[in-house]
């Protein structure tokens, strides 16, 4: 049974773990980030293989390729080649530290929440990276006073903007406590008692 | 637990997505931000006299340095996670208020110390400034929701039992 005898006790020992997860995390971010691009690659090829070329892993950042070249022609002897940018997946993927710690603090150390729990954390990682790549595409990457035609319409863009905000301000923060919480049911009821 | 996980998930995407809604950016949440710059910047001054602020900035006027805060660091973010976890926990709507005024003070606390560490962190070193700043404050700062939540629940089953 996970039981965790004080609130003292309990937050004592995430603080204990963050600094080791969050290194771990960090210094392994070349291996975990790779598939977060596979999988970034083939969702956003998907839906949107008018804008993007490819997702390419690059040590701890994504090199998203577009296909802006192809759309965009400055003037009739001016074209310009592939756009590329680069993404930061960390910022997203906080969530794999954090909840690693919480899990080690309850002494929750069944395998099945930890992989299941990082699974969906991936996936969460996937949905803000693909987000922030539209939304750089949609919003930060033309010159000032000029959009690049990427076809979406006014209410397409509004929803970009919702999803890249939940992916940055709220799965990454919500999803650890949710899960933790999920995979500890007993901690919650004899706290309460 | 799952009636609670859903009614927080709806809670929470109801005012998060009306958070970002123009009107109450302007209304609410811009001064709301500037508040926590002035009130950020009121603190420091009491150690540190070169420290001004501007709107949403804090600036040393001394080195020029600046932190601007935007979005997931005016602590309004953390504070509706844990506005939506208390609403969506069966309770009487005293202790809720009582939970959310005094866990939104709480989380805001945490935040105005986010906000000066980060403050002195990137004037002393950029990349400690971006980790702290990008990954364990905002972990931290979860962390602090999850620990209101947790006193704020057996505040509110010590309530029911009374």
């Amino acid at each position: 049974m996970n039981t965790i005898p004080s609130l003292k006790g309990f937050v004592g020992r995430v603080l204990l773990a963050m600094p080791l997860c969050f290194c771990i995390w960090y210094f392994s971010a070349f291996i975990w980030t790779w598939p977060i691009a596979e999988l970034s690659h083939r969702v956003l090829r998907l839906f949107f293989s008018r804008l993007i070329a490819s997702v390419e892993h690059a040590g701890h950042t994504l090199d998203i390729v577009t296909n802006l070249g192809d759309i965009v022609q400055y003037t009739r002897h001016q074209k310009m080649t592939a756009l590329v940018f680069s993404i930061n997946p960390l910022v997203y993927g906080y969530s794999l530290a954090f909840y690693s710690a919480l899990l080690l603090a309850s002494r929750n150390y069944q395998p099945k929440a930890w992989l299941v729990g990082i699974g969906v954390l991936m996936l969460a990682v996937v949905f803000g990276v693909c987000f922030d790549v539209l939304k750089s595409i949609a919003f930060d990457l033309a010159p000032p006073g000029m959009s690049y035609p990427t076809g979406f319409s006014a209410w397409q863009l509004n929803m970009l903007g919702v999803g890249y905000q939940v992916g940055y301000l709220v799965l990454p923060a919500v999803l650890p406590l949710m899960l933790w919480a999920s995979f500890n049911p007993a901690f919650f009821q004899e706290w309460r008692d | 637990m799952n009636r609670f996980f859903i009614l927080f998930m709806i809670f929470l995407l109801v005012s998060f997505v009306g958070e970002l809604a123009t009107p109450v950016q302007e209304r609410f949440i811009i001064p709301f931000t500037e508040a926590i710059a002035h009130i950020s910047a009121g603190l420091i001054q009491f150690f540190d006299a070169k420290v001004i602020f501007r709107g949403v900035e804090i600036i040393n006027s001394g080195n020029g340095f600046a932190v601007s805060i935007q979005a997931g660091c005016n602590g309004v973010e953390a504070s509706l996670v844990l506005i939506a976890a208390i609403l969506a926990f069966p309770s009487s709507w005293r202790a809720k208020l009582l939970g959310i005024v005094i866990g939104f003070l709480s989380v805001q606390i945490l935040n105005i110390l986010r906000i000066i560490s980060l403050f002195y962190l990137g004037q002393w070193n950029y990349d400690v400034f971006n980790w702290a700043h990008l990954y364990i404050w905002q972990a931290l700062i979860m962390l602090d929701v999850l620990i209101v939540f947790l006193v704020w629940l057996k505040f509110s089953s010590r309530l029911i039992k009374a």
